[in-house]
């Protein structure tokens, strides 16, 4: 490993981004400009086609901020020539847009309260970010498809790595900091067509590492075959409230649905999160921790600093069942009088900030799986993350998985039911674990929405759970 | 830049090319309540370049693609870099041969969509939206965008043309007592009446207070359920994801042309077409990406399987002649009204969580965010608890709505009869 390096485009740009900042400061009582260069290569390889592509969040442009009379805007661009007339065209269009805003209420929020900050932040990084193999990568993933492929009433399967470099700059009067780090994906998927269905199963791995992540793929394709087969004719679960145990992956599914979404503070400041008025409140069982950060785990959505220059935290949301914190940006922290957490994130440079989650995920204990599965007299140990879908302002949750493995008189009897959706109340979820794995998992091959937009890369996860929720 | 790019590309002996350049003006605002919380400007330019790099391995010609995006400024040296990376990668991705689209002309002139003009029409609208006693406006974002298109490739394609759509997400809270709710809706447009728009939150704002008054969902096994909501236009989006040449291609959809979807009699059959233009579509690009023209393609014809559609290179890999984009689709009215659907007992779900569709395996469903169960008698506003369901069955007897409703880039039926449904409710 070696430490990333930062983008030479980016030192390239910054004397004209600082100029920038210069010319408007006269204008605007704060300025500041995030620059991004995050490039990186997709290689995917299935039994029709291979491709080596750029990665898809790759992305190179400036977004200036900029506060006056009260309150923020943003100017998005992609291109410097002359530094005085980009400055033109940013007063001049910005100051056109408050004239067609102007005479609406403004949501008065206080002018940035920035420390100094000159640092730059390099994580550890494969060299072969810098110089791929890429024929030694498609082989390795021709051989991954191959495999899966091997397996009978297999149509297709495709294996997948991409390697994300990401150089972010953050400049304002106090700031002036540049970050630099690495992310590999993988993941591999088997298509199965039998007696006139067609069933989907996956496996992959996330983190700060190189195309060594590949190589841990070939050792999960007998069970994730067999849970494939398992999906075929396997009946709807009956609907009722179950004894349920998650896997990592529902686990992580599980935190980023419930008091990820659920202590986003950027909801505060609407009055959409009810989390707001019940700091401090036991709503999960003792043995329950919950944590987000873009510190502290080294994976998909970790960095040194967030899209508006706040160093980067690890924040504990629920300490022995109690909810304890939120996440917050930097401009709702101010309206909220609090301190921001490291969580303001943007899709792009495109894009505005919102409080977003990095890596959520629930802390282990010490009870071992077979002792969960030993526990429990009638349900499920349910596996495979579809999708979710969190409802903050009344803790409402759902969570589609892709399998429920029943479990009769503490055994796994082999039945397999599909598909899965877990619904609930997040306190009585959340009160109801009462056994708790011993090894944290994180997986970030998932990009999470703000609504129905706004998508960032996040990781989540944790250790097998036991708690009694709703399946249906 | 897309000429100097072009000069270098012809020396550089790729076997085919294609650039996409795309110029996006976006004013956006955001409020909490009917404050401004703060409001921004894009103006970027992304520029994609593919090459195409042919080779022959025992006589079999093989054809494979690399992209990337050419970033602005670069120099001749960056650029030439660029395309020799994506020569290199373009060799390594050996895929059967297909062919580019080619010579297809297109010019338009550049419409004037004075976005300044639509972005205060907009807010101007937005704000008048007045709250009740009970509902009230939480936030709404306000996007105004402009797309310039410019696509040109090596075999002949030069197409210019630029588009615009808004976007409007909003919340909406309604309270009852101590009780409060709130209701989220996002709507795309183009072009769009603006007392349609606010029309369409006014009845958001109806919704919401029936939340406030609604029951946990009863755990209920073999009820009838209309589908009411704007999900329609996912749960019709499967036959779209089955006729996809690329999840036909790639393994994912088995759908043969001729296929029946719907063999019993006791339903109503489904048709589907593309359009490749809708009033009021935030979609209508006449071209696609690749350079084909948009085209108006029966997909689905009384249940039966009529075209596929897709991408140049999957539609060439599967015989096609003509790839197809699909910008927008109508599905035609059934033969029962809204209010004869609503006869005894029934659940209509008019708001899921996150509604599901898996054209996979056919599943979908969600979790209820505001459904309406009628008993025969008395109607109680629901909510919690979920229906799982799969089309394969689902299918062999279903019913949709005479009337139909626009959702942006599809009209469908407002109203879908499904039977036999277990609800995971309260016990």
């Amino acid at each position: 490993m070696i430490k990333a390096k930062q983008s030479e485009y980016l030192l390239q740009c910054k004397p004209q981004l600082k100029q920038l900042i210069d010319i408007l400061k006269n204008d605007f009582e704060y300025v500041s400009v995030l620059a991004t260069d995050v490039t990186g290569t997709s290689y995917s390889v299935n039994q029709k086609t291979t491709s080596v592509n750029q990665f898809s969040d790759s992305e190179r442009g400036f977004v200036v901020r900029v506060y006056k009379n009260g309150g923020y805007s943003e100017y998005s661009f992609n291109k410097i020539e002359d530094v005085n007339r980009l400055a033109e065209e940013i007063r001049t269009a910005l100051n056109a847009q408050s004239e067609v805003l102007n005479g609406i209420r403004k949501l008065r929020t206080p002018l940035l309260e920035e420390e100094e900050v000159t640092r730059e932040f390099a994580g550890d990084v494969s060299e072969e970010f810098y110089d791929p193999d890429n024929e030694a990568i498609l082989a390795k993933l021709k051989r991954l498809s191959d495999k899966g492929a091997s397996y009978p009433d297999i149509v297709n399967c495709g294996a997948s790595y991409s390697m994300q470099l990401v150089s972010k700059l953050f400049l304002s009067e106090k700031k002036d900091m540049i970050q630099s780090w690495g992310v590999s994906f993988t993941s591999c998927f088997m298509l199965a067509f039998k007696d006139g269905q067609t069933q989907f199963n996956h496996v992959g791995a996330t983190g700060w590492c190189g195309s060594e992540i590949i190589d841990e793929q070939f050792a999960k394709l007998d069970e994730a075959y067999k849970d494939l087969m398992d999906m075929f004719g396997a009946p709807n679960i009956p609907p009722g409230e179950y004894e349920v145990i998650c896997s990592p992956e529902a686990t992580g599914l599980i935190a980023h649905e419930a008091f990820g979404h659920g202590v986003e503070m950027d909801m505060f400041v609407k009055n959409r999160a009810i989390a707001r008025e019940h700091m401090g409140d036991k709503l999960a069982s003792t043995i329950t921790n919950m944590y987000d950060g873009a510190d502290g785990v080294k994976q998909t959505a970790s960095y040194f600093f967030d899209d508006e220059g706040t160093l980067a935290h690890k924040t504990q949301i629920i300490k022995d069942g109690y909810l304890v914190s939120g996440i917050c940006d930097a401009l709702s922290a101010a309206r909220l009088g609090v301190q921001p957490t490291g969580n303001g994130r943007r899709e792009s440079f495109e894009r505005k900030v919102y409080t977003r989650m990095t890596n959520t995920y629930f802390g282990s204990q010490a009870n071992t799986l077979e002792e969960m599965i030993k526990s429990v007299d009638y349900g499920f140990l349910v596996d495979g993350m579809d999708s979710g879908m969190e409802d903050p302002k009344h803790w409402g949750i759902q969570c589609v998985l892709s399998r429920a493995k029943e479990i009769k008189d503490g055994k796994l009897t082999g039945k397999v039911f599909v598909p899965v959706v877990l619904t609930g109340y997040v306190p009585d979820l959340l009160s109801n674990i009462s056994m708790v794995g011993t090894d944290v998992v994180l997986n970030g091959n998932g990009h999470c929405g703000k609504g129905y937009k706004e998508w960032v890369i996040v990781s989540d996860g944790g250790p097998y759970l036991k708690t009694k929720v709703r399946l249906g | 830049m897309l000429e100097r790019l072009v000069k270098l590309l012809n020396e550089a002996e790729v076997s085919d090319y294609r650039i996409v350049e795309t110029t996006t003006v976006s004013h956006q605002a955001y409020f909490v309540k009917q404050a401004l919380d703060q409001h921004r400007i894009s103006n970027v330019t992304h520029l994609t370049l593919e090459v195409n790099m042919d080779s022959e391995v025992n006589g079999q010609k093989f054809r494979g693609k690399a992209s990337r995006e050419i970033y602005q400024g670069e120099s001749d040296e960056q650029l030439k870099a660029d395309i020799e990376n994506l020569k290199f990668n373009a060799l390594l991705a050996k895929n059967p041969y297909y062919e580019i689209v080619k010579d297809e002309k297109y010019y338009e002139e550049k419409k004037d969509y004075n976005l300044t003009a639509v972005f205060e029409n907009v807010v101007k609208a937005m704000q008048n939206v007045k709250n009740t006693e009970t509902e009230k406006v939480n936030s709404y974002e306000i996007f105004v965008n402009e797309y310039y298109y410019h696509i040109v490739n090596s075999q002949g394609v030069d197409i210019t043309f630029n588009t615009m759509d808004e976007e409007i997400e909003i919340v909406i809270n309604s309270i009852d007592g101590d009780h409060e709710i709130e209701l989220y809706h996002n709507e795309k447009f183009a072009d769009k009446p603006i007392e349609e728009i606010t029309a369409g939150i006014q009845k958001i704002f109806e919704y919401a207070k029936d939340r406030t008054q609604a029951k946990p969902t009863k755990k209920m096994m073999g009820v009838t359920v209309l589908m009411s909501g704007e999900d329609n236009r996912s749960f019709f989006r499967y036959f779209l994801a089955k006729t996809n040449t690329q999840s036909v291609f790639f393994g994912n959809s088995q759908v043969k042309i001729g296929d029946n979807c719907q063999e019993s009699e006791d339903c109503d059959k489904i048709t589907l077409k593309l359009v490749s233009h809708l009033p009021h579509s935030s979609r209508n690009m006449p071209y696609s990406k690749e350079g084909s023209k948009a085209l108006d393609l029966t997909v689905v014809e009384n249940g039966i399987y009529q075209n596929y559609w897709g991408d140049q290179t999957t539609a060439y890999y599967l015989g096609l002649e003509k790839a197809s984009p699909a910008n927008n689709y109508v599905v035609e009215s059934g033969s029962r009204t809204v209010a004869e659907m609503k006869q005894g007992s029934y659940l209509e779900i008019i708001q899921f969580s996150s509604f599901i569709m898996d054209p996979v395996s056919g599943d979908f469903g969600g979790e209820i965010r505001l459904g309406y169960y009628h008993d025969g008698q008395t109607v109680t506003p629901v909510t919690g608890g979920s229906i799982t369901c799969n089309m394969n069955s689902a299918l062999k007897h279903i019913y949709l709505s005479q009337e139909t409703r626009q959702l942006d880039n599809c009209i469908v039926p407002c109203t879908i009869q499904l039977f036999d449904v277990n609800v995971a409710g309260e016990e």
